[in-house]
């Protein structure tokens, strides 16, 4: 049934992430943490939501697989700082992850995972992270 | 000059997945109807709900723009005008591949599909890996995800006016283009 474009797009996080080695600098605003995942030395990152955002709150259902959310939306654009580097990544991935099973506690966990054109794990020069919360009624 | 704004009016956003029979599916709003386009995989056109463009009514009669598939330049209450209209795909990770969350697509696209007097009614989206890895494919597989993704994000909004830019045949800005000694 048609809505009419009542549709409303919640920013609660946007900022950038500058990767400098193994370290990760996040400037920006709705993260408190953005750390590599595990083995993986390049290319995964698992960013934590400020509390209070509407993931804390459950309004982003992680779900009990990690697959469907319908609530929330992200975008990711890698950046270069000069014009003769060449962003070396071809795909991302994210995913919301229900690491935080605990009832009415919803998402609080973004997985972001990038690869280059040989399909292997690669870190950009930088990327900026947008994340809104969408209302699906 | 610089207006240093810019409208960003939300139209529609849905998270398109793949069901267990094969069929595409949207969870979301401001979409009516996806389905398949011409190509088994990777390939999908979604209707917009009507009226998803009411704001445009009046704004007709905008310059035919090569480039935009916009034979008529007439924006109707139904359509959007595509040259105001952006769209962002995001995939969401899958499984199976490099690591839980990786994706193997890596080629993403939208088009507006318009009409005459009317505008843009529909998206056409194709989703598709490098040749080496299979490909025209969609972003997960049936009723669960894949080595591909678990779906794909697809977000839509409108500006409000147009403020286009163009790289300048002379410049800088205001220095004359000739100059005698």
């Amino acid at each position: 049934m048609a809505d009419f474009a009542a549709t409303a797009f919640e920013p609660i996080v946007q900022g950038v992430v500058t990767i400098n080695g193994a370290a990760l600098t996040w400037e920006g605003v709705g993260l408190q943490a953005i750390e590599r995942l595990g083995i993986h030395p390049a290319g995964v990152y698992l960013l934590t939501l400020d509390e209070g955002l509407p993931g804390n709150a459950g309004a982003v259902p992680p779900g009990t697989a990690p697959v469907v959310n319908p609530d929330v939306r992200t975008i990711i654009t890698c950046r270069a700082p000069a014009p003769p580097l060449v962003n070396p990544i071809q795909t991302i991935g994210v995913l919301y992850l229900p690491l935080v099973p605990l009832p009415g506690v919803g998402c609080t966990f973004i997985l972001i995972v990038m690869a280059d054109n040989t399909n292997t794990l690669n870190d950009p020069i930088a990327f900026e992270v947008n994340v809104f919360r969408v209302f699906n009624g | 000059m610089a207006d240093y704004q810019s409208l960003m009016q939300p139209v529609a956003q849905g998270l398109l997945t793949i069901d267990a029979a094969g069929d595409p599916v949207i969870v979301g709003q401001g979409f009516a109807l996806v389905e398949r386009g011409t190509a088994p995989a990777g390939d999908f056109l979604i209707t917009l709900d009507s009226g998803i463009g009411v704001a445009d009514i009046g704004s007709g009669n905008v310059a035919n723009e090569p480039g935009f598939g916009y034979p008529d330049g007439t924006v109707g209450p139904n359509g959007l005008d595509p040259r105001l209209a952006h769209v962002s795909l995001t995939v969401r990770g899958g499984t199976g591949g490099l690591t839980l969350g990786a994706t193997q697509l890596s080629n993403l696209s939208a088009s507006f599909v318009t009409a005459p007097d009317t505008g843009a009614l529909q998206i056409s989206i194709q989703t598709s890996s490098v040749p080496a890895l299979g490909g025209q494919q969609d972003p997960s597989g049936p009723g669960a995800p894949n080595i591909n993704g678990s779906g794909l994000e697809i977000m839509v909004w409108k500006l409000a006016t147009p403020d286009n830019v163009t790289q300048q045949a002379f410049g800088p800005l205001y220095q004359n283009a000739m100059q005698f000694p």
